[in-house]
Formats: C-alpha cells, structure tokens, sequence
C-alpha cells in the first residue's frame, strides 16, 4: 500500500499536488479539437482516477471525508457526466464550458489540505453514501448549469430540456442525500436536523431546485425564465459548499 | 372554497411558497450566526419548547412564518397528489405518473416527522463519571461502569466504548455504547457523544426520545422511492423513444 512506502509527509503532499496537476492540465489540453482532444480528456479521466485511488490507499478509506477529497471527486463527477453528455451531437459546444469547469473545481482541492485523520463519527457507509450523492448531484447540478448556458445562446429546446433533465437527477440526487445523511446524523447524535446555516443553506438549495422544477411548467415563467432560474441554482449550490463556513459563518457541529 | 381549493392546487402557489421558504431560509442563516447566543439551546431543546422559552419574537418571526407556510405548503402537497390520483390522465405511464405522488407524499411524511419531534421530543446531554449513577427520567437511572478508548496508529481516538447500566426501575440491563452504535431502551434512544480516559474516566452521553424521526425515517424511504422511480420511469420512457 501507498502508505506504507517510505515517504515523508512533505513527499507526500507534493505527490499528491502532482496527481491533481496532470489531469487539471489533461483536462485544458481537452479543449483541442478533434480525436487529439479526446484523448487528453480520457488521459485527464485515467489520470484523475489515479490520484483519488492513491489518495483512498494513502487514508486506508474510500476518499470522501474531507474537503481537498471531496472537490476531486467532485471534478470526476462532474468529468464523467461531461463524458456522457457530450457523446450527443448537438451537446458539442459543451466542452468550451464543462472542460475548463472541471479543471477549475479541480484546482480549487489545493486551496484544502489533505487530512489524513478521520472521526470514528464518520466511519459508516451511511456517510459515505450521503457525500457521494451529495458530490453526484452537483456533477449534475454543474453540467445542467453549462447545457444551460449553452441554451440561452442557442435557444435550441432541446438544450433546454437536457438542463431540466439535469436538474431533475441533480436534484433526486440531492433529496438521496439529504434522507441519507438524515439516518447518519441520527445514529451518530440522536437527531436528524440541526439549526445551522449550512443546513439552512441545504434547504434552500433543495427549495431553490424544487421551485424551478415547478417553474418550468408554471405560465410565464417556462422557457428562458426558468432557465435562467436553474443556471443559477449553481452558484447557490456553489454557495451552500463554499460559501457557507467561510463568507457566511456557521459554528462547527459540537454533536 | 373553490377559490381556496383552486388556490392550493395551483402550481404557481407551489412556486410562490418555495421562493418565500427560500426567503426566509436566507433570513434565518444570517439570523443564527448573528444570535449565536441566543439561538445557543435551539438543537438542545424541541423546538416548539425552545420557542415558548425564548420570547423574543424580534429574533424568532422567520420560524412562526416557515411554520405557518408549512401548513400551507402540506395542505397544497396533499390537495395536488389527490388530484393526481383522481385525473384520469397519464395513466399509460404509471410509474412516472406515480413516482412524484410517492415523492409528495413522503415529504409530508418527513414533515409530519419534524411536527412530532419539535412538539413532543426530548433531549438531554448526561455526562458521566465512572461509578457514578444518575436520573435519566422518572425511576429510570445511568450507570457508567467503566470506558475503554482505541487509538489509530497517529495516536487519535479511532473508537471507544462506554461501559453503562441501564436500570428502569426494576429491571437492569448491562449495555455498552460506541460512536455510531446508539442503544434503545423502550422510548429512550442513548448516544455515545465523547469519552474521556484520563485520571478520571466520564463519558458524555445524549439520552434522547424522537417521536417523528420513524415518520421522517419514513417519509425519506417514499422520497428515495419515487425519486428513483421517476429517473428509472424517465430513462425507461427515453429508451423507448430512442
């Protein structure tokens, strides 16, 4: 195993920043036209894959306990749908925006340090679970939001209604997630809500997505409206991760 | 009444409740860090006790006002699934048809859920010294007999166990708790919360009673349910297609 070869900590972590650094960069590289692009972006997928496995032999646990961890799956999550979406031939332009999307969630894992150490409260594959629809519901959220854009250029309807499609398993998605990390939370403490603004901020983004699932059929609001209102669903969920904790504070859980 | 009936099965009251509750939601996330204090007993205590107690109503509005628009938002949830049930129409397609009816009906779950726990729910953080035995409620007493703590190679806890004697009144039971293995004793739920090894061993432990959380528990399994009905219903729908 990875952790048991003789490397210092430092040797580590620079390790670790260069298995992020290849594919942030195969992933730009994919932006180049044709098969040379697409072999950048799998290189990138192959690449990527590689450093969350090193990352899962270096902790002895499935990578998702942490921040750093949590963006890098994320990035792949997100990579994955890209991979599926673009397969459809009027998604093409997709690439120009999920490409330097991907590498830039990507990225943002050097701004969270690796943590090695893990709380016996989140040793469960109830947690697990709840992180990893968690992470797979803004992949979704993310490419919903590009297909998006991609419509209010094009105003094709079919765009259109690929972002709803999006959105809809994103939020499926996010409502799994809520019910999961509701049973972990109450094995782990004895309750299944908290009064804190990241649990506010997950409500309101599971409302936000909700109200421009209905708005889509609600007169008036269909079309470029609620389009608009589902490509800015994003930065809220971008929000409710980042956000929350650091612009807006929220005490750390004491449960 | 029809206008009202009209009003609730309106989508656009949906959408118009979802803005609000975001509305306030945002109120109350700026509304907490800036009360720290205040808001400090509010995940200590059930909430409708805790907001009987607190009195500040200048603080508290945007918690009466999400409540009231619960009830609304219920009532609007139950009235559209029962109109769904009754249309004839989209029948051809029954699982995308059902699915979202089972997604509604478990949100109502989980907030009948929420009602319960906030109105008839208890909590209580007991820390523990070993040997020492105290009241949980009534004739019903704690133990700690003994905590035993695993460390992982970097010298952090990895797992502990807190050694109890559960006596209600008449009949004792020898348990132990660890994090993530809470233990049940008729209504009473005990959770592990921390131990301490030192010179002298305590073990916090939350006693808890949650009237909803089966129902919330509940209404999340309709939720999962319908919501991977109405994906399998749509790839299936889209296969088709294609």
């Amino acid at each position: 195993m990875f952790c048991s070869l003789p490397f210092g900590e430092e040797t580590r972590s620079v390790i670790t920043i260069v298995l992020l650094l290849i594919p942030a960069t195969f992933y730009i590289m994919g932006l180049m036209e044709g098969r040379w692009g697409q072999g950048m972006f799998l290189a990138g997928l192959v690449s990527h894959a590689a450093s969350m496995i090193q990352r899962g032999l270096e902790i002895g646990t499935v990578p998702l306990t942490e921040k750093h961890d949590n963006i890098s799956f994320l990035a792949f999550s997100l990579a994955l749908l890209y991979w599926y979406f673009s397969r459809k031939k009027s998604l093409q332009g997709l690439r120009d925006l999920a490409l330097p999307l991907i590498a830039a969630t990507l990225l943002t894992a050097f701004f969270f340090e690796p943590i090695n150490t893990i709380s016996p409260f989140l040793r469960t594959p109830w947690f697990y679970l709840h992180i990893f629809f968690y992470f797979i519901s803004y992949a979704f959220f993310g490419i919903s939001a590009c297909i998006g854009l991609q419509y209010l250029f094009s105003g094709k309807n079919e765009h259109e209604s690929l972002q709803y499609r999006g959105a809809v398993h994103g939020w499926i998605f996010f409502s799994l997630s809520l019910v999961v990390g509701s049973v972990w939370f109450f094995l782990a403490y004895g309750t299944y809500w908290l009064w804190t603004s990241r649990e506010l901020w997950a409500t309101i983004m599971w409302f936000y997505y909700g109200a421009y699932l209905h708005a889509r059929y609600v007169k008036g609001l269909s079309g470029r409206p609620a389009a608009i209102m589902g490509l800015l669903g994003f930065p809220v969920a971008l929000f409710a991760y980042f956000g929350v904790g650091t612009v807006l504070p929220s005490p750390p859980t004491q449960f | 009444m029809k206008l009202f009936v009209q009003f609730l099965l309106s989508l656009k009251t949906a959408f118009w409740l979802f803005t609000a509750f975001i509305v306030l939601l945002f109120v109350g996330s700026l509304s907490l860090p800036g009360n720290l204090a205040f808001f400090s007993g509010i995940d200590e205590t059930p909430l409708f006790r805790w907001l009987s107690r607190s009195g500040t109503i200048s603080i508290t509005w945007w918690i009466y006002v999400m409540i009231a628009m619960l009830a609304v938002l219920a009532a609007s949830t139950l009235f559209c699934t029962a109109q769904a049930f009754l249309s004839r129409t989209g029948w051809q397609a029954p699982v995308l048809k059902l699915s979202p009816q089972v997604m509604h009906i478990g949100v109502l779950f989980i907030m009948l859920g929420h009602l319960l726990t906030a109105s008839m729910g208890f909590k209580m953080d007991m820390l523990l010294k070993q040997g020492e035995r105290a009241v949980v409620a009534g004739d019903r007493t704690l133990l700690l007999e003994d905590v035993v703590v695993h460390k992982d190679r970097q010298g952090y806890d990895a797992d502990w166990e807190a050694k109890l004697i559960w006596d209600d009144g008449g009949n004792t039971l020898t348990t132990s708790l660890r994090p993530l293995h809470p233990r049940y004793f008729g209504q009473f739920g005990l959770y592990s919360r921390s131990v301490s090894n030192g010179p002298e061993k305590t073990a916090l432990v939350r006693v808890c009673r949650d009237p909803g959380a089966l129902w919330a528990l509940l209404g999340g399994v309709l939720l999962s349910i319908g919501g991977v009905g109405f994906l399998s219903g749509k790839f299936f729908t889209a296969t088709k297609t294609a």
